[in-house]
């Protein structure tokens, strides 16, 4: 890793997409502002602007992967004098931190206006806590983005679009297949002449573990799936030719 | 500084592109690579790059496996496309962006690049810009950055009349004994007077791959048997001034190299020509 390359690439990033970053920033912010204003829970902040911040968050890495999707942009793209995994992290900082930052950014200012907006009108608007986060909630949403910015790089095409298909077919297919699996298991063990709706509903799923354990499970097994889609995604980079 | 070792490529494994392509090329030459159409100059081009990876063989750029893409090995090659990518910046903002990258990069030659392409100042975004001149907008880019080697693929299609003698004349100055240039092309009367190495590639070969000089040892280069009635024709054109003709040159005569000639001759003759060059 050469930090000067980083830089570069930080550079030759912003000078290219500070406009089209500063357009994002400036609709949110206005989704936002016009969403607190109009909604009828009193200045509460609306769940809509996360909503699409969230959407935003996941369209981005196909953005900042757009040159590998024509022919031409590829050959640019693929030499630039930087390192697969160079151009991997700086995509990944955008991704990751930079974006997120925009995002919140925008957020926060749209709803401060709309206060602001309240208080010059006279009303008496007490500001609300935002949506309460939970870390597990983030991370998810960090996962997604890991899913995405894989995607951006394996399809040619309509990247976000195609990730988002996919990923709905494994789900089905996974939903299927454990539906599958419950059914049979289910018919070999319900006990003669009983129902098996009733059986199913009448088994114990839970498992003996702590909720602290439960949750580390979780953020563990999140945070796996994290780090193995962008290794994935180092990988397809490394390996993409024009 | 590139080497090519028993290079076999197909985009589609039933159907070979390269079968054993073998090639050394060496700073301080202009390289003309010569080739029909659909003969894989550009591939092999990507290839030498590291934008394809060979089924089979070794590509080496700078002493670095060229699939491997290292930064220090893509600091010190350019690679020019026929199909140019400009992204939505005006010049001066595309060389704030992309000149940081190359450590050699002159500011004062790529001004005097774009003056000479009649674009200094241009106010344009490049996308904006006719195809012709995004390609002087590039070539002077490429030619300001000094990398150690600068590939060049079709530079000259586009390119209005006058604009290709500029492309010539900068191409001839920009040249030294450290770069290597490589130039692919099927307008071989572009480069007629730049290049001092032709490279000939055909059917999956390296038909030929000499030196100006060596190719006016061993071919002739006449008209209506002028010079000499000996020495096996291995081409013949028939033309209002003359039949030009490329025979082999057994008696060291002088002549100058004819780049369409020559080409048509190793087309006809491949053989013949392939061993005479062995």
């Amino acid at each position: 890793m050469n930090i000067k390359n980083i830089k570069n690439l930080f550079n030759a990033y912003f000078i290219e997409n500070w406009k089209t970053d500063l357009f994002q920033f400036g609709i949110l912010a206005a989704i936002v502002l016009f969403g607190t204003l109009t909604s009828n829970s009193g200045g509460t902040y609306s769940n809509i602007p996360v909503a699409i911040s969230s959407i935003m968050l996941m369209i981005y890495p196909e953005r900042l992967f757009r040159n590998l999707h024509g022919a031409s942009s590829k050959i640019h793209y693929l030499s630039i004098p930087a390192s697969t995994g160079e151009k991997l992290l700086v995509n990944m900082l955008l991704a990751n931190i930079y974006m997120v930052a925009v995002v919140v950014l925008a957020c926060v200012v749209g709803y401060g206006l709309a206060h602001l907006y309240w208080i010059m009108r006279g009303f008496d608007v007490a500001f609300h806590h935002g949506p309460h986060i939970y870390p597990s909630g983030v991370l998810f949403i960090y996962m997604l983005l890991s899913v995405f910015f894989f995607g951006s790089i394996y399809f040619r095409k309509r990247t976000t679009l195609s990730t988002f298909g996919v990923g709905l077919l494994i789900g089905v297919i996974f939903s299927v297949l454990f539906s599958l699996i419950l059914w049979v298991n289910g018919m070999m063990l319900v006990p003669k002449g009983a129902a098996f709706h009733d059986y199913v509903w009448s088994l114990d799923y839970s498992v003996d573990i702590s909720e602290k354990v439960e949750e580390t499970l979780l953020y563990v097994l999140m945070g796996v799936m994290i780090v193995y889609f962008y290794a994935l995604s180092f990988l397809r980079l490394r390996e993409t030719e024009a | 500084m590139i080497r090519l070792e028993n290079i076999q490529f197909g985009y589609v494994k039933s159907k070979r592109l390269f079968d054993d392509v073998t090639l050394t090329m060496e700073p301080g030459h202009i390289y003309g690579l010569l080739g029909k159409n659909g003969a894989g100059k550009t591939t092999l081009l990507k290839i030498m790059t590291g934008l394809l990876f060979p089924n089979a063989g070794n590509a080496t750029i700078l002493s670095e496996n060229a699939s491997l893409r290292k930064a220090d090995a893509l600091q010190n090659l350019y690679f020019l496309q026929e199909e140019m990518y400009v992204p939505h910046l005006k010049i001066a903002q595309f060389e704030a962006a992309y000149a940081p990258f190359y450590p050699n990069f002159s500011h004062e030659q790529f001004e005097y690049y774009l003056s000479e392409f009649e674009l200094a100042g241009a106010p344009n975004y490049l996308d904006k810009l006719s195809h012709g001149q995004k390609k002087k907008a590039l070539i002077a880019f490429a030619l300001a950055t000094n990398t150690q080697i600068l590939i060049m693929d079709e530079p000259t299609n586009g390119l209005d009349i006058p604009s290709k003698s500029t492309f010539r004349k900068l191409m001839a100055s920009a040249a030294d004994d450290s770069r290597l240039v490589l130039i692919s092309t099927h307008q071989v009367r572009d480069l007629h007077s730049l290049i001092d190495m032709v490279a000939i590639l055909d059917n999956g070969h390296m038909l030929l791959n000499a030196s100006t000089y060596e190719i006016t040892q061993k071919l002739l280069f006449d008209v209506d048997d002028s010079r000499t009635t000996e020495g096996t024709v291995f081409y013949t054109e028939e033309t209002p001034r003359g039949n030009y003709q490329v025979k082999e040159n057994v008696n060291g005569l002088d002549s100058n190299l004819d780049l369409e000639l020559l080409f048509n001759a190793a087309m006809m003759k491949k053989n013949e020509i392939a061993n005479l060059f062995k």
